[in-house]
């Protein structure tokens, strides 16, 4: 069913939230959401990249072949990356410092080369760039909300700024590893008490919806899956 | 050969043409932006290091390890303050830092990182663990968590700094 253009924006803040409910882009995620500006700083910079590779690789949908499609997605996620590094290393000194070498780690983002492949190699161009724009601003919001609690519970600030009473009472240990995976763990619970289980696990695609269907085989026994995989949102695989 | 094969080449070397002259427009943009401001924190550290400093000469680099990229007399030579980057370490030539040293008695004085890039941060106290120690003592430096492999790195160039100032205060500064 074809989605209209505010449900592509909207479902990557909460009900399909890259970080929360997809669980991709852990990694920065628990390492950058120590302080307010670090998770702000690196969700734009990410969400920046998403909106233009898609906007990018959607253009170019029709004319990468299906075998290369993998380096050519990197290349252009890893050039717009590097732009964005540049820029930021120029005009936003403090934020490049302090994220080191996260901004290059976005290449390497889940996120990125997912919705690539599941969304902007599929669909047009301006529904490609509200797609990488939703998932953005949710990445952004999600990795902003686990930075306000490790910052204000963890360090008794915000924004750098001590707090009264928190600044003298508070849990040191939230800004450490642990707590980072701790509280990503506990978000995970509450978005998913929120949306009551509906936040769906399995995207019914079935082989035509398949990003590997033009180099499969089924009939010759030449599929990874054996054709297996068609499931039902929400469901169990068939 | 195939003309998938061709068709694909063609597309990835266009691809790599194209972000290729996105990524040369854009440097050539920010590139001497970065260049100034890493100039003007250099400065700031240096006046930071020496307060009371007049002059900061910079001297020839000949026969220095890779790791000093830069050599400062300092009023004439009564301190020296090398710029340094890691040449070990996991992102090789992304942390520099400047170190000050006494030319009397070729200890430390202190020393600050000016851009920091490895995954893992250092706690704010390693740096401070250095001024006042020789050559002799930094080995003693311990290298605990976090950042165990970058701390090691940091003190192994600390320690090829302290040699090169050692040799070249011998040879007179020549």
């Amino acid at each position: 069913m074809k989605e209209n253009k505010l449900s592509i924006l909207t479902k990557g803040i909460i009900r399909e939230n890259p970080t929360l409910v997809l669980v991709l882009g852990t990694c920065p995620s628990i390492a950058k959401s120590n302080s307010l500006f670090n998770a702000l700083g690196l969700g734009l910079c990410t969400a920046i990249v998403l909106v233009l590779s898609n906007i990018m690789i959607s253009a170019l949908r029709k004319v990468i072949p299906d075998k290369v499609r993998i380096p050519c997605y990197i290349l252009i996620i890893a050039s717009f990356v590097t732009i964005i590094q540049m820029l930021v290393h120029a005009y936003l000194p403090d934020l490049y410092d302090s994220l080191g070498a996260f901004i290059a780690l976005i290449v390497v983002n889940c996120i990125i080369l997912g919705r690539a492949e599941m969304f902007a190699s599929k669909n047009p161009v301006g529904d490609s760039a509200l797609d990488g724009l939703g998932m953005g601003l949710g990445f952004t919001l999600s990795l902003t909300c686990m930075a306000l609690i490790r910052e204000v519970f963890g360090a008794g600030q915000f924004f750098g700024i001590d707090l009264p009473f928190f600044s003298t009472y508070n849990f040191p240990i939230l800004q450490k590893t642990f707590g980072g995976f701790l509280v990503f763990g506990i978000m995970i619970a509450v978005v998913g008490l929120i949306s009551k289980g509906k936040a769906p696990y399995k995207k019914s695609f079935g082989c035509e919806g398949c990003p590997n269907a033009s180099i499969c085989n089924v009939a010759a026994g030449q599929s990874a899956c054996g054709g297996k995989d068609e499931v039902k949102e929400g469901g169990e695989a068939q | 050969m195939n003309k998938t094969y061709i068709k694909s080449i063609i597309v990835i070397v266009s691809i790599c043409l194209i972000m290729g002259l996105l990524l040369a427009g854009v440097y050539s943009v920010t590139a001497p932006v970065i260049a100034a401001n890493e100039e003007a924190a250099l400065n700031k550290a240096l006046k930071d290091m020496f307060p009371q400093a007049t002059t900061f000469e910079e001297a020839d680099l000949a026969g220095a390890p890779k790791s000093i990229t830069a050599l400062y007399l300092v009023d004439g030579g009564s301190y020296y303050v090398v710029n340094l980057k890691m040449v070990t370490g996991y992102t090789t030539g992304a942390t520099t830092f400047i170190m000050g040293v006494d030319a009397s008695d070729m200890s430390i004085t202190d020393l600050q990182i000016l851009s920091y890039n490895e995954s893992v941060r250092m706690d704010d106290a390693f740096p401070g663990s250095f001024p006042g120690l020789t050559a002799d003592k930094v080995d003693l430096v311990t290298t605990a968590s976090p950042a165990v492999f970058s701390k090691a790195a940091l003190k192994k160039t600390v320690l090829s700094a302290l040699d090169y100032l050692r040799d070249y205060s011998v040879k007179g500064g020549e």
